[in-house]
């Protein structure tokens, strides 16, 4: 299923189960299905909701290669917008989250609550912006249909170390999947969006804002992007916000601790807010 | 090997404290904290062939190599290792830990700083497998970018983005270059994790380690455990990053300082 921003981009979405609804947004690097193990099991109590952020797929549709990260927040607006939804629970990872947290700050009132995966401390803008334009510059190097150096820079600052010795015969495996599914522009484009909204007007503007909604964070005790004593620092931002540090983790829970993250969240959900 | 010419620094007097560099590290580094010691204690710092000013020399990729050299050096220095309180960081650890269990040297204590056990070879291969991939891929600069990111705290490259900047500076000057070098480096790290079932670690001097609470490139847990299994008279956490001659260079200091007076007295069993 497709639906249509305002700019007349159309995006892919999925829904599944039914009950209060609850939505996906992805990280940088993933494709809606990525969430697929998460589905099947949140789709007992919830209807779910995936999508695509736009350039996330092999064809490109953004509408042009620069755009901020309000873009994003624009066009999970006019999701829940086509969805008919008056609120809605976010869950979101990395670049996710953030646009989750923009969201709250803009449309307060439609967010029920949040599960924040790897989360961010705009107070480390500037390291992010370095981090994200060494992964850019790594993109842009890597040959022709081998985006090996570009899963190289990026795969040790989102997983574990335990995870990536696991999967170190994984590395070429990872970069084909993203040749595949990915275009080179998209992943440019919302690379450039991210480093580009750290910039210090753009915070001023846009981040300032306190998350009134439950939100649930997780974090991974070895996240390197943001380090959960970095993420303790932001915690003004979420009043009624709650952090657990998963033990071992890296960044990208989502892989690395999937049962636990789906676990917390189902508490948080059901026990915690009542929420069916 | 003529050390006549060789870039290195002996300052103050007294016991003398010998400073062993990281990865990319250039001797002018350590100065910080070798100038605060050198009011109480004999400092010597020197860099290795393929770091900072000093020459480019590819067949230096062991950690076994440099070992050697470092133990020419103190040779020619007529230094007693007994006598010598040394502090390995990270790189420098290594070729401590190669010159105290494969080539025999005793030193009066040692301070690992930023060293994990030889059980984390799994992760370290990968680690530098990596480093050679981005070097060779995407450039010098891409390339040191990425390290720098891991050697400093988020904190650190945060507040202070200029002086984040002014590093890759200096190691663009150091090493864009030459290329070789720092292929050098980085093999020989990842060499010394090849060994099969490393025996465990012996040593019958003191032995402190030191780790950083925000260290990317080798969180704190790995260094503790490191510590315990070594069986470490003290495992010591600094706050920060992984460079703690540059975040923390006066905690630094005062820790050394701290080591070194506990053992003063303390006379090592020569030609044990």
């Amino acid at each position: 299923m497709v639906f249509e921003t305002d700019d007349r981009v159309e995006l892919a979405f999925s829904e599944a189960g039914e009950g209060y609804p609850v939505v996906f947004v992805n990280g940088l690097g993933n494709l809606k299905e990525a969430w697929a193990d998460t589905v099947n099991v949140v789709s007992r109590y919830f209807r779910v909701i995936t999508y695509n952020l736009r350039n996330q797929g092999k064809q490109v549709d953004g509408h042009g290669d620069r755009y901020l990260t309000d873009r994003h927040v624009q066009d999970l607006q006019c999701l829940v917008d086509h969805l008919g939804l008056p609120a809605f629970v976010g869950v979101g990872i990395s670049t996710g989250s953030r646009i989750l947290v923009d969201f709250a700050g803009e449309h307060a009132a439609r967010v029920r609550a949040l599960v924040l995966m790897g989360a961010s401390n705009d107070a480390y803008a500037e390291r992010y912006q370095a981090i994200f334009r060494t992964w850019l510059v790594a993109l842009l190097a890597s040959p022709p249909e081998d985006l090996t150096p570009y899963a190289e820079a990026y795969l040790p600052c989102i997983y574990s170390p335990h995870y990536l010795v696991q999967a170190r015969g994984q590395t070429p495996k990872i970069a084909a999947a993203l040749d595949r599914t990915l275009s080179r522009r998209g992943i440019a484009a919302n690379l450039r969006a991210t480093i580009d909204s750290f910039a210090e007007d753009f915070l001023r503007a846009h981040r300032q804002h306190l998350v009134e909604a439950p939100t649930l964070l997780l974090q991974g005790e070895l996240d390197f992007l943001t380090p959960p004593v970095v993420l303790r620092e932001a915690s003004w931002q979420f009043p009624k916000g709650t952090l657990k540090v998963l033990d071992g983790s890296g960044h990208n829970i989502r892989v690395e601790r999937r049962e636990e993250f789906e676990r917390e969240m189902l508490n948080f959900l059901l026990d915690d807010l009542g929420l069916e | 090997m003529d050390f006549s010419r060789w870039n290195f620094k002996v300052e103050g007097e007294g016991t003398p404290i010998l400073f062993i560099n990281g990865h990319f590290q250039s001797r002018s580094s350590w100065d910080p904290t070798s100038q605060d010691l050198a009011r109480f204690f004999k400092v010597v710092t020197f860099e290795f062939p393929n770091q900072g000013e000093s020459p480019t020399d590819a067949s230096f990729d062991t950690i076994r190599r440099y070992a050697e050299f470092a133990r020419a050096f103190l040779d020619y220095l007529k230094l007693d290792p007994g006598d010598v309180i040394v502090h390995g960081y990270s790189f420098g650890g290594n070729v401590v830990r190669c010159l105290s269990q494969d080539l025999g040297v005793k030193f009066r204590v040692i301070i690992y700083g930023g060293i994990p056990s030889l059980r984390l070879a799994p992760f370290q291969i990968r680690r530098f497998t990596t480093w050679l991939e981005i070097l060779d891929s995407c450039g010098f600069r891409t390339f040191a970018s990425n390290v720098l990111l891991q050697v400093f705290s988020p904190g650190f490259v945060a507040r202070y983005p200029h002086h984040f900047e002014t590093m890759l500076g200096e190691y663009c000057r150091y090493y864009e270059r030459r290329p070789e070098a720092v292929r050098a480096l980085i093999l020989a790290m990842r060499n010394a994790f090849q060994t099969p079932s490393p025996p465990p670690e012996r040593y019958g001097e003191p032995v402190y380690v030191i780790g950083a609470d925000s260290d990317l490139l080798l969180p704190m847990t790995y260094v503790e455990e490191y510590g315990r299994e070594i069986g470490a008279l003290e495992i010591i956490r600094l706050p920060g990053g992984h460079a703690t001659r540059i975040e923390q260079h006066a905690e630094l200091a005062e820790v050394i300082e701290r080591i070194a007076e506990r053992h003063e007295s303390w006379v090592a069993p020569h030609g044990v």
